[in-house]
């Protein structure tokens, strides 16, 4: 630390140089941290969901097949209630409003049972029993509505991929999601409506209830795939992580993807990086002859040279991560709203940002600063730069 | 008066370490740019240019084939129309189909959806480009499949003669084939009849081939207005080209990423450049003197430059053709829900494209050195040293 003001201003001797290092390291990084943050995003759910004992009965053969009504039967009975309670029908509407680009999140649900299924979605009492009122009403999250400027009361018509009906609904109140604001970007509406809409077909996509413990649900996998095991319909009990997962799984290798990413940027930054050290370096020769003489050890050389790279590294990761931060967590741009409704930055992800500038930094230094260190000093003073 | 190439051939090779290091990093700039477009194209191929040009496909508005739904007499209706091409025995070429979508095991041990066709005698008249690979098309009524190739590489228990289990029963392998790139080769056909009893479901979409263009819109304008049909045609290309809403992301995400990091390695490119310049000063005032003009030396450096961004874009292109063209990949077509197959595509263009930017960066990046250069008084300059 006392050799700080030495390795700024040997860092900033050459303030063009620099600049266009730092400044080439810090797009290089923001590519990184966009990268990952869209895999973040995408994983959002999968961290949120770990934390409740939600369990999904979906068909085995995948969401696209519908489940039949008669198991609605067998969830309420005795068997299954002694583990599981509150369940809900729940179908994935697929809807968008007045244009295919205002797609979002819409799903009919049974209504009495969801805000205690759904606890961490706040939904005041008031709209909680207007909804039980209005058979077209529908409930949305705060940011939702202000995304596309919806008002209590207002009816709004969504068209849809996967049914043959457009619903129109009454926007009966707003709730709201502390602990996630990305889950404020949905709308539930009733279940029974959505059926009277397609008269009666008591179409089911899946199935949710709460676990009475987290000890209970390999017991409700078991109950549940079991006796549905030689149906003509047979089911897949998920966690909601597993649930969530899923579509992970349906993007395809977007790990490997992001890893390849990763890692091509950390060789380039490294790369970028070691040119810089190695010019500064090579301007340096009869200098760090002359320290040595003065009695700095090889050590301390080897050292001072390290730390350089690593400033340059490390402030070519704070910058872009401080924009990052102002761009997208605080002014909440997303570069895809239709795709990602937020793209915020996870501490993990600042986290990956600083162990890459750490490895390029050192990895860059490490050639340079071995060189300048183990010079003699007599060559040192020859050397005509 | 130009300045010899040879000057910066021989400049360049005398700081080789440097060059090759910023080669390297403008080729990985373009290998990372590349990979995005190629993935995007190649969804895009499997999309794009599906489905004859003369072809209609007839299904309920907004819907997709696996979730549509016609019945028999509506089908009926729809091969009755005027203006259906009809084949060598006077019967119009007309295919009732059914797109199913059933959970199946990937190659690496996760889960997705697999696009399951139900065919009938015309559906094979009706597309072009279908090879069989092996062994034979299916019958009727003894629950055999033919697999697509994609299909068949992606997932498991889809090699001929492997009796997969699907929706409830075991199935048998005949045959493989190959669609020319089309989105067919993610899917499995089988008989029409048996995907119907298997997965309870109607036809989806009746495929019809039109004579002419004017019968194309006349048929489409038929089906528009009957209110009783509910349904509409849509060219069958079109159909296609709407779904490749994630190849066009994939390309979108592709030129950012690609834009932002040849920022950063045009950074890196100037910062060779300034040491360039800087280390060259002497020689720069002594061609000054020799006459060579200030624009020349500034265009010398600035093709140095360039050349530096050319060799490394050739290099970038090429390692991309090498590793990257041809890998086989999947991920879900988020219209349908299936699993889409397909293969990163580097094409000459595509190459071609990449080293046109690698020659921008490179240029650019010896822009400022290049004017710093020209800007060299001779006096200044002799005695600078």
């Amino acid at each position: 630390m006392k050799f700080l003001r030495l390795i700024v201003r040997n860092a900033l001797r050459n303030k063009l140089r620099t600049g266009l290092t730092v400044g080439g390291t810090a797009f290089l990084m923001f590519v990184l941290l966009f990268i990952r943050t869209a895999l973040t995003e995408m994983e959002a759910w999968e961290g949120e969901a770990a934390k409740h004992d939600r369990i999904a009965i979906q068909h085995s053969s995948g969401l696209a097949n519908t489940l039949p009504i008669e198991l609605e039967n067998f969830l309420r009975g005795d068997e299954v209630s002694k583990h599981g309670h509150q369940l809900q029908k729940m179908n994935w509407f697929g809807g968008w409003w007045q244009d295919r680009g205002n797609w979002f999140a819409n799903l009919a649900v049974d209504h009495p049972v969801h805000r205690e299924l759904w606890n961490e979605q706040k939904i005041p009492d008031d709209v909680q029993a207007k909804w039980a009122e209005v058979k077209s009403g529908a409930i949305v999250g705060q940011a939702l509505a202000e995304k596309f400027g919806w008002k209590v009361g207002q009816k709004i018509t969504l068209l849809s991929n996967l049914y043959p009906c457009a619903p129109e609904l009454e926007i009966v109140g707003y709730f709201t999601v502390p602990s996630d604001i990305r889950q404020e970007q949905q709308l539930f509406f009733r279940w029974d409506y959505l059926d009277e809409l397609m008269n009666g077909r008591k179409i089911v996509g899946t199935y949710w209830m709460n676990a009475r413990s987290p000890a209970d649900i390999p017991k409700l996998k078991e109950i549940i795939d079991g006796h549905t095991k030689n149906s003509s319909d047979p089911t897949e009990t998920v966690t909601e992580k597993e649930f969530a997962a899923q579509f992970m799984a349906m993007m395809g290798n977007i790990k490997g993807v992001v890893f390849f990413i990763v890692l091509g940027v950390m060789i380039i930054m490294t790369l970028m990086l070691a040119n810089t050290l190695a010019m500064s370096a090579r301007e340096r020769v009869t200098e760090v002859a002359v320290l040595r003489t003065l009695g700095f050890t090889r050590g301390r050389i080897l050292h001072i040279i390290l730390a350089e790279g690593l400033l340059l590294s490390l402030v070519g990761m704070i910058l872009p991560v401080a924009g990052a931060l102002l761009l997208f967590n605080v002014w909440k741009l997303s570069p895809n709203p239709q795709w990602f409704p937020y793209f915020f930055i996870e501490p993990g992800t600042i986290v990956l940002a600083a162990v890459v500038a750490l490895v390029s930094g050192l990895l860059a230094a490490a050639i340079p600063a071995y060189m300048s260190a183990t010079r003699k000093i007599v060559d040192g003073l020859r050397q005509v730069v | 008066m130009a300045i010899p190439l040879k000057y910066n051939a021989r400049s360049m090779w005398v700081r080789w370490i440097s060059t090759i290091m910023v080669i390297v990093v403008i080729a990985g700039v373009t290998v990372i740019l590349t990979f995005w477009v190629a993935m995007g194209r190649g969804l895009e191929k499997t999309l794009v240019g599906t489905g004859h040009p003369l072809n209609l496909i007839v299904l309920r508005p907004r819907q997709t084939e696996t979730t549509s739904m016609i019945d028999r007499a509506q089908a009926a209706d729809i091969a009755a129309l005027d203006g259906i091409e009809k084949d060598a025995q006077g019967e119009p070429l007309a295919s009732f189909e059914l797109v199913a979508v059933a959970g199946h095991v990937l190659g690496n041990g996760k889960k997705s959806n697999l696009a399951v066709r139900g065919i009938g005698p015309r559906s094979r008249t009706l597309r072009d480009g279908l090879k069989l690979i092996e062994g034979r098309w299916p019958n009727p009524g003894l629950g055999e499949l033919a697999v697509g190739k994609g299909a068949m590489n992606r997932f498991i228990d889809l090699k001929l003669g492997d009796q997969p289990f699907i929706r409830g029963r075991k199935w048998t392998v005949v045959g493989t084939f190959d669609a020319g790139g089309q989105a067919y080769e993610s899917e499995v056909w089988g008989d029409i009849d048996d995907l119907k009893t298997q997965f309870k479901r109607e036809y989806s979409t009746v495929i019809v081939r039109a004579r002419d263009t004017a019968s194309m819109e006349r048929i489409t304008r038929l089906i528009a207005d009957d209110k009783r049909l509910q349904l509409e045609a849509r060219p069958h290309a079109e159909y296609y080209r709407s779904q490749n809403q994630s190849g066009e992301m994939m390309k979108g995400v592709g030129m950012m990423i690609g834009f932002v990091m040849a920022i950063g390695a045009l950074f890196g490119a100037a910062n060779m450049m300034y040491a360039a310049v800087a280390s060259r000063k002497r020689e720069i005032a002594t061609l000054r003197v020799l006459g060579f003009g200030r624009f020349a030396i500034g265009f010398s450096f600035v093709l140095e430059s360039a050349f530096v961004g050319l060799c490394g874009g050739v290099l970038g292109a090429v390692a991309s053709r090498i590793f990257i063209d041809g890998i086989t990949s999947g991920t879900a077509n988020w219209e349908t829900f299936t699993d889409l197959s397909f293969n990163f595509r580097v094409t000459p263009d595509l190459m071609m494209t990449g080293v046109i930017m690698a020659v921008l960066v490179g240029a650019a990046g010896g822009l400022f050195p290049a004017w710093r250069a020209s800007r060299t008084t001779i006096a200044h300059a002799l005695r600078g040293m």
